[in-house]
């Protein structure tokens, strides 16, 4: 049995060779008189032990970039080695603020870094198995000849980051211009300048066996519910997968249904909109090296408000969410409803429309159903190019597509003009959606009404939104009814849904969060008048 | 395997349906119905489409048939149209004099039956052939369009009393009412007018109301709520009350119906010198005489006729616990009246 063998070696090893290495070092210059046999046995004992260290190093020596280089201190005349990995290190750090110090001043054990490294995380430790960890996060391992067994971490990553930049998905046009990027810290620092308190808690995670993404979940320790807590944190560390590069990775992951066409996790590049659901008690989940952070439990409705209906006056910003309702209603129903009447219910159509509909319909050789997917199917390409070549070329493409082909289309008589007045209409009516992960559903949704209007009319496009409705109902986020405040209806939480009621009338959290804490702020002192005002 | 059963019902369920695209079919939008001139109880009808042309004119064309359904007419038609003749877009009816003193309801029935048509169509007799009436060619939207406009706006506005389909069935079905219909007539080849009511006794046509007498008429089966009348003075001076308003109440006691009309409106024209207010108290006073006394004439006629369009017999039944309609015909005919009419002028214009 090697595997019960081989670490009974080390464990045998271990206390002996720390001890001698202890008094070894104190005995220095005796041995240095030439005790050969001692000597000839603490070679062959240093052989052992630089062959257990190359166990880690054995596969980072094939790698251009690892790098280990021995220096000798000018006083004490130490041998100590730098081992780094030179793609993830600053080597300004190495130069100016290590090795300096390390060359120069009196340096004899390990634990003299702490003094002489001006480097504020600056680590000891005694465990071999963090050494490759250590190393591929861009810390520089210090050893020194004399205390094989402790290794110094000095940390000099080298941070390449994006400068931040507007927010390009959720541009508002009030309201900070600040957006995410993708260092994690960086962001996590854009968050906590928002709730200085220590409320804020950030919990980290290192998810992904080859990634080895930081993962870092957030939430306020005194109002979020503690059973949605635990549930991120159980769903993260159950996440089993080897290389995780973005946030929507995660929203694969720990998503209630995976099979479903809707995002169960909201994802913005705005720290204003996470600073506002962590106080309303959501969960926050920002992913290392990805400029998105999400949101849950979320409910179907916020996918639809845009942050900026909070910079708004209330009213105005009920309107524009109706408004955007509607046209998320208009641009998956509107085609296929088209479809539906023209080939079934010519009944239902007034009289005064008839003549345009025939009319305009007259020379058409396709029937309602192919002549709607062909033009669906033309802006869905024009909307994949568009968002596939670069902007300036792709700008072209927009005015070419919308303009030239749809045009054509109406005079070689393949579409009818009406029909491509609703197709463009549904387009533009999807483009309303504030979060694109959304309007991407929007999209898709569209064709399998289109399909049950062919088959059977409005029968067919009410039996498909019965399925879709469904399906919406059983949905969760993090075990929390997605349809949430509409179903299961909850009044309360309808001040912030379809409509955006002002904040006084905000001084509760939402119900369906179950916070610990339901009471954003005391309504009856904020009722209160002041002396001034009296 | 459940959802697997599900989509292939789906797929198979969908040929149950019949498809009707909008621009491979022929859409009814009027239809006639005459008497045959050969056989008595055939009927010859005549169906009424549209053709729209690119340039946005609409081009009517009539397709004529007999037999003694209206599934033969529509058998007939087919033979004759390019295209499968549907009937869902139907939106007026009109029946021929002789056919409709013959009775109608054979035919009103079937567009009953027919789900496709709605309740909202409107339904009229013709003085003259309705063939002819339907081949005429009034405006430029398309004769139904044109006759649906012309009646529909007499009812908002006018004194044609709300009529339709639905209330033409209601009538019909209904005990102690008999239903009413406009009559239409066609005056040159491109003019229709309304020229009366024609009045039912179940689904025969016994008589014809004239035009002087459809506003008296509205009022007591209707209510208005956008009239116009003209009321003559003494001095051979007129009065135009314009925006009228009315409502009717009536009490049904067990030989008795006593009918109180409320009718508020603005005087909008005056032929005299001045309109003070004695005047218009003139107005208001005689307004009062002539809607009573016409009324009670109106419903004096009725009941000679042996007909009830204003549902007496319905009301009456609608307040009694086991009323006996058989009974009911014979105190018809010995039923007393008193109308009495309430006219308030609420204005007489800017003009003082």
């Amino acid at each position: 049995m090697p595997g019960l063998l081989l670490p009974s070696i080390p464990l045998f090893l271990l206390p002996s060779i720390h001890k001698f290495s202890k008094t070894g070092n104190n005995k220095r210059n005796a041995e240095n008189d030439g005790d050969l046999p001692m000597r000839q046995w603490l070679k062959n004992r240093r052989i052992k032990e630089d062959i257990q260290h190359k166990e880690w190093e054995k596969s980072l020596i094939k790698s251009k970039d690892f790098k280990k280089i021995f220096y000798y201190n000018k006083k004490t005349n130490v041998r100590f080695g730098l081992t780094f990995m030179a793609t993830l290190i600053d080597e300004n750090i190495i130069q100016d603020g290590i090795l300096p110090n390390l060359l120069e001043e009196e340096f004899r054990e390990i634990e003299d870094i702490k003094q002489l490294v001006p480097v504020a995380d600056v680590q000891i430790c005694d465990d071999p198995s963090l050494i490759e960890q250590k190393l591929l996060n861009g810390y520089v391992m210090l050893t020194i000849e004399t205390e094989l067994k402790h290794f110094g971490f000095i940390a000099a990553q080298k941070e390449i980051v994006r400068g931040l930049s507007q927010p390009e998905v959720e541009f508002s046009v009030i309201g900070p211009k600040e957006a995410f990027v993708e260092s994690m810290g960086q962001n996590l620092n854009l968050i906590r300048k928002r709730l200085p308190v220590k409320e804020l808690i950030i919990e980290e995670f290192t998810l992904g066996s080859l990634s080895k993404t930081s993962v870092a979940m957030l939430y306020m320790e005194d109002i979020t519910n503690e059973d949605n807590v635990n549930t991120v944190r159980q769903r993260l560390t159950n996440v089993k997968f080897d290389a995780i590069t973005d946030s929507s990775y995660i929203v694969q992951l720990i998503s209630d249904n995976s099979n479903s066409p809707f995002p169960q996790l909201l994802d913005t590049e705005r720290p204003d909109r996470v600073a506002g659901i962590l106080a309303e008690g959501k969960v926050a989940i920002v992913v290392d090296g990805s400029p998105h952070v999400l949101i849950t439990p979320t409910t179907l409705v916020e996918f639809f408000s845009s942050f900026e209906d909070y910079f708004l006056n209330w009213i105005l910003s009920s309107f524009f969410r109706l408004i955007r309702l509607f046209a998320v209603a208009f641009s998956i129903l509107i085609t296929p409803i088209y479809v539906a009447t023209l080939s079934y219910h010519y009944e239902l159509i007034p009289k005064d429309l008839l003549s345009t509909l025939i009319t305009s319909r007259r020379e058409i050789p396709l029937p309602p159903i192919l002549e709607a997917l062909f033009l669906e199917l033309t802006i869905e390409l024009l909307r994949e190019a568009g968002a596939r070549l670069p902007t300036k070329v792709g700008q072209t493409i927009g005015i070419v597509g919308g303009i030239v082909i749809g045009t054509a289309s109406v005079e070689a008589g393949l579409t009818s003009n009406v029909l491509l007045i609703i197709v463009a209409l549904a387009a533009l009516a999807s483009f309303t959606t504030p979060v694109y992960r959304m309007g991407n559903t929007i999209r898709l949704l569209r064709f399998p009404f289109l399909f049950f209007a062919e088959l059977w009319g409005l029968l067919g496009i009410v039996f498909c939104f019965c399925l879709l409705l469904t399906h919406l109902i059983r949905l969760t986020s993090l075990g929390r009814p997605f349809l949430e405040p509409l179903y299961p209806p909850r009044v309360m939480d309808m001040k912030d849904a379809l409509i955006r009621l002002p904040f006084e009338k905000q001084s509760k959290r939402p119900i369906f969060l179950r916070t610990k804490n339901p009471t954003r702020f005391s309504k009856k002192k904020a009722k209160e008048k002041k002396d001034i005002d009296e | 395997m459940k959802k697997l059963i599900l989509f292939c019902l789906v797929l198979l369920l969908s040929g149950c349906v019949d498809k009707e695209i909008l621009d491979d079919i022929n859409i009814e939008v009027g239809v006639g119905y005459d008497l045959a001139e050969d056989s008595k109880d055939k009927y010859r009808g005549t169906v009424l489409f549209q053709e729209f042309q690119p340039d946005k004119t609409v081009i009517n064309r009539t397709f004529s048939g007999s037999g003694k359904l209206r599934q033969d007419l529509l058998l007939e038609v087919t033979k004759q149209s390019s295209e499968p003749v549907v009937t869902g877009g139907l939106k007026l009816a009109v029946f021929g004099p002789e056919l409709a003193k013959k009775g109608i309801y054979d035919l009103v029935d079937s567009f009953q039956r027919d789900a496709s048509i709605g309740a909202r169509v409107f339904v009229a007799t013709s003085e003259g052939k309705a063939l002819d009436m339907l081949n005429g060619e009034y405006g430029t939207r398309g004769n139904s369009t044109y006759i649906y406009n012309l009646i529909r706006h007499n009812i908002e506005h006018r004194d044609i009393p709300q009529t339709n389909l639905h209330i033409l069935a209601n009538d019909y079905y209904q005990d102690g009412k008999d239903p009413f219909l406009p009559r239409l007539k066609k005056t040159a080849e491109d003019r229709v007018e309304v020229v009366g009511i024609s009045l039912f006794s179940r689904d025969k046509e016994v008589g014809i109301l004239p035009v002087k007498d459809m506003f008296f008429f509205k009022l007591l089966v209707d209510k208005y709520s956008e009239g116009n009348f003209d009321v003559k003075l003494k001095k051979g001076d007129l009065a135009a009350v314009k925006s009228l308003r009315s409502k009717h109440k009536i009490k049904i006691t067990d030989n008795h119906a006593s009918i109180s009309i409320n009718i508020e409106g603005i005087i909008r024209e005056y032929t005299g010198d001045k309109l003070a207010s004695e005047v218009v108290d003139t107005v208001q006073k005689n307004l009062e005489k002539k809607v009573e006394k016409e009324s009670l004439r109106l419903l004096r006629q009725f009941q000679e006729l042996g007909i009830d369009p204003v549902g007496f017999g319905q009301l009456k039944k609608a307040q009694h616990r086991n009323f006996d309609f058989k009974k009911w015909k014979d105190d018809y005919k010995t039923l007393g009246f008193d109308v009495k009419c309430n006219v308030t002028i609420e204005e007489t214009g800017v003009i003082e």
